[in-house]
């Protein structure tokens, strides 16, 4: 059922993986085509969720809603699922964002009742 | 003096160390407003090129060098930067040269003359010819006018030889304006514009450096944009906007440390920016040279526009070709 949400991001243009991690560093379940460390990308991108929450505490008691980094060759978004969870989609600059972000709100619920 | 000046375009309010003003300067021509406490003044600079330095503090008045030392110690100026056009210029020079007339004493001294002449010689009993700029040299003003001699004397009335001494007396015995080392080498620089600080360029950086302030111009410009900093090392270098972002630098850069741990485990290529997004709008955080822009908007801002123009800010492992040499 999760993959099966999951496939519907990877076959979006440009979008290389798809991953649902746990703020620990756990990954709960991943899709992609290119090859990458699962494990290692669900510790640093844990950190990356972890001190965009603290950003967002900084500035009043609105919650994080989505967090987008631009590299030159990918970018990553990623946007907290419930207290402890977060996905993480990474894709080629040439993907269209709104397209992911319109995906991950339409899936939202599917998700959290999936997992 | 202060009220007089042309209002021109006002780019926004901002605070910084004067170091950094002139260093970020390179483009811009118009006048930075400084407000220390309750009393105002001005730099006026003309492509990164300091024309002038006022400050008024109640009777007080402190132009040129005295300005300068006055400003630089102060470890962060508020200011208001007011972009002119080369009408706005030459109103506020007018200005300023009047208000020279009208306080003609020897403590204040600028200097403009006719173009194409050379430098004077300092040591030559001929006639001395003095360059078409500026020199904004001077000492304590009081806006009383009062001289050695008790004589109201203005620059315009003094032969070039009396004017060159009268330049020459002002310059401090105990604290020389220009390092020793650098004394022989800017000995004719009293007869021309007063630069605080040895301004070298490349030109080929200048123009780098020109890209990144026009940039981040634009991006001050678009609608939705509430504040920005740019910070480096855990400091904020500069403050723009309604609100103070320097609570969230410590934050901002743990953040980039991360983003370069995803771009080293992901082989991503360069950090270009992040965006956090949260209800009430959205932080952006880019590099801006050696250094970091943190931007925070409202929701409505035009993110695709933002991202655009960062993505065409050179960044560089070096420090800012524009800022001066040391």
């Amino acid at each position: 059922m999760l993959k099966d949400i999951l496939n519907k991001f990877i076959i979006l243009e440009g979008v290389t993986s798809v991953t649902i991690i746990r703020d620990d560093g756990e990954v709960v379940d991943s899709l992609d085509t290119r090859e990458i460390d699962d494990i290692q990308l669900a510790a640093v991108v844990s950190f990356v969720m972890a001190e965009s929450k603290a950003m967002a505490q900084k500035l009043g008691k609105d919650p994080l809603t989505m967090v987008y980094l631009e590299f030159r060759d990918y970018m990553l978004l990623s946007a907290p699922l419930k207290d402890q969870l977060f996905i993480v989609v990474i894709a080629k600059p040439t993907a269209n964002i709104a397209l992911i972000n319109a995906e991950l709100k339409k899936n939202h619920q599917n998700i959290l009742q999936s997992l | 003096m202060i009220e007089k000046i042309p209002e021109g375009t006002i780019i926004g309010e901002m605070s910084a160390s004067l170091d950094w003003v002139l260093s970020h300067t390179a483009r811009f021509a118009g006048a930075v407003v400084v407000t220390i406490q309750e009393s105002r003044g001005f730099i006026l600079i003309d492509k990164g090129k300091p024309l002038a330095y006022y400050f008024r503090h109640g009777k007080r008045v402190l132009k040129g060098h005295n300005a300068y030392e006055y400003f630089r110690s102060q470890p962060h100026l508020r200011f208001e930067l007011r972009r002119y056009s080369p009408e706005d210029m030459a109103i506020v020079m007018d200005i300023v040269v009047a208000e020279d007339k009208k306080t003609p004493q020897m403590e204040s001294v600028f200097l403009i003359v006719d173009a194409g002449q050379e430098r004077p010689d300092t040591n030559s009993s001929g006639p001395v010819e003095i360059p078409r700029q500026i020199a904004a040299i001077s000492s304590m003003a009081e806006t009383e006018p009062q001289t050695a001699s008790g004589e109201e004397r203005s620059a315009y009335d003094m032969t070039p030889e009396e004017l060159a001494a009268a330049v020459l007396q002002q310059m401090p015995v105990s604290e020389p304006l220009i390092p020793e080392e650098r004394a022989q080498e800017d000995e004719e620089s009293i007869f021309g514009e007063y630069i605080p600080e040895e301004r070298t360029f490349a030109t080929e950086d200048e123009m780098v450096a020109n890209v990144g302030e026009l940039l981040l111009g634009q991006i001050l410009s678009l609608s939705g944009v509430i504040a920005v900093s740019i910070f480096k090392r855990g400091m904020n270098v500069l403050s723009i906007g309604d609100m103070s972002l320097e609570n969230l630098i410590d934050v901002a850069e743990d953040l980039i440390e991360s983003a370069r741990e995803v771009s080293t485990v992901m082989r991503t290529g360069p950090f270009v920016q992040m965006t956090l997004q949260i209800p009430a709008g959205n932080i952006i955080i880019a590099p801006y040279w050696d250094e970091y822009l943190c931007i925070l908007t409202d929701p409505g801002v035009n993110i695709g526009q933002i991202r655009k123009i960062l993505r065409e800010i050179p960044t560089g492992n070096k420090s800012r070709p524009i800022a001066p040499e040391r």
